[in-house]
């Protein structure tokens, strides 16, 4: 205590002291340390907010896939066909009575599901946002299927498949895409 | 004694800062690979929903072409086979998904299931 009070003493007589020099390195070392502290630190900030954004885009294709497939499985269930018109898959009931209902639409319209400006409505509730749909038909030269001892069996053209493409936000930046494939087949008995 | 500063000087000592710099390049290193192992596991998590959905799909193209063609299907193996090769529009689906699909007929029932190797 005492040497520190004696230290404070001398400095104030002008004997002891930083020169202008140690001052100069000592911020030179303060502002490196400080550059490399930032950097480091922006680079996780920046990291934590795109993986925020690639959650929230991972949660909403996942809520859009999830709706768009519990849909169309729940129209097979239930005795539908499924075709694919332009960007639309509607189902078809063969049996009784043929009835044709929009289920999936990537536009506005009397569909169950539709997607408007981005948001895929369900029944009339926002299911998730920023999100776009694409459909795609599966034909018979898409589907290879190989079994041992079994030559390659070839989709004809009496079933085929719909390619479901769902992405959330940028897929090139933080967005998130998501594929499955759906059939189109009736789930009802053969 | 190392760590004695010589009488009358003030300051650190060479092992010190030396001790300190290592101190901060360790939790630098620990920073980065903090970062890195958290990007690796929200892709492993991006990869698995995906695959999740992979599997589906396979799910759902063994099983239709297996309803539509049984007695090609099961020609060789009535009750159980191990699906070798699914290309879909040129893309190799078993690879995307690193699992095996089987499926078996019993009494007419289908059932298609993906297994791990």
């Amino acid at each position: 205590m005492g040497r520190a009070v004696m230290s404070f003493a001398d400095r104030n007589q002008g004997e002891q002291g930083f020169t202008l020099l140690e001052l100069m390195i000592a911020l030179g070392i303060f502002a490196i340390v400080l550059v490399i502290i930032t950097s480091v630190l922006g680079g996780q900030l920046r990291l934590f907010g795109d993986s925020n954004e690639e959650r929230r885009n991972l949660h909403e294709a996942r809520l859009a896939m999830e709706a768009v497939v519990d849909e169309l499985e729940a129209a097979r269930e239930d005795g539908y066909k499924l075709d694919l018109v332009g960007d639309t898959i509607s189902g078809v009931k063969l049996d009784p009575d043929p009835e044709s209902v929009p289920l999936v639409s990537t536009v506005k319209s009397a569909a169950r599901i539709y997607l408007d400006d981005n948001e895929l409505i369900k029944n009339g509730q926002l299911v998730s946002r920023n999100v776009s749909l694409r459909f795609s038909p599966m034909t018979q030269d898409d589907v290879d299927l190989r079994i041992k001892d079994v030559p390659i069996i070839k989709v004809d053209d009496e079933f085929h498949f719909i390619k479901i493409e769902i992405e959330a936000g940028d897929p090139t930046q933080s967005g998130y895409a998501l594929t499955t494939i759906v059939g189109t087949a009736s789930r009802l008995p053969l | 004694m190392g760590h004695t500063r010589p009488t009358g000087t003030q300051g650190f000592t060479f092992l010190e800062i030396m001790i300190g710099l290592g101190m901060l390049l360790f939790f630098m290193v620990f920073a980065v690979q903090m970062t890195s192992v958290a990007a690796r596991l929200a892709a492993d998590n991006r990869d698995e929903l995906q695959r999740v959905y992979w599997g589906r799909a396979a799910v759902e193209i063994v099983m239709e072409v297996a309803r539509e063609k049984p007695d090609v299907f099961f020609k060789n193996n009535p009750g159980f086979v191990e699906i070798e090769d699914l290309t879909v529009g040129g893309f190799n689906m078993l690879s995307a998904l690193d699992q095996k699909v089987l499926a078996s007929i019993d009494a007419g029932t289908i059932e298609v299931s993906i297994v791990s190797d």
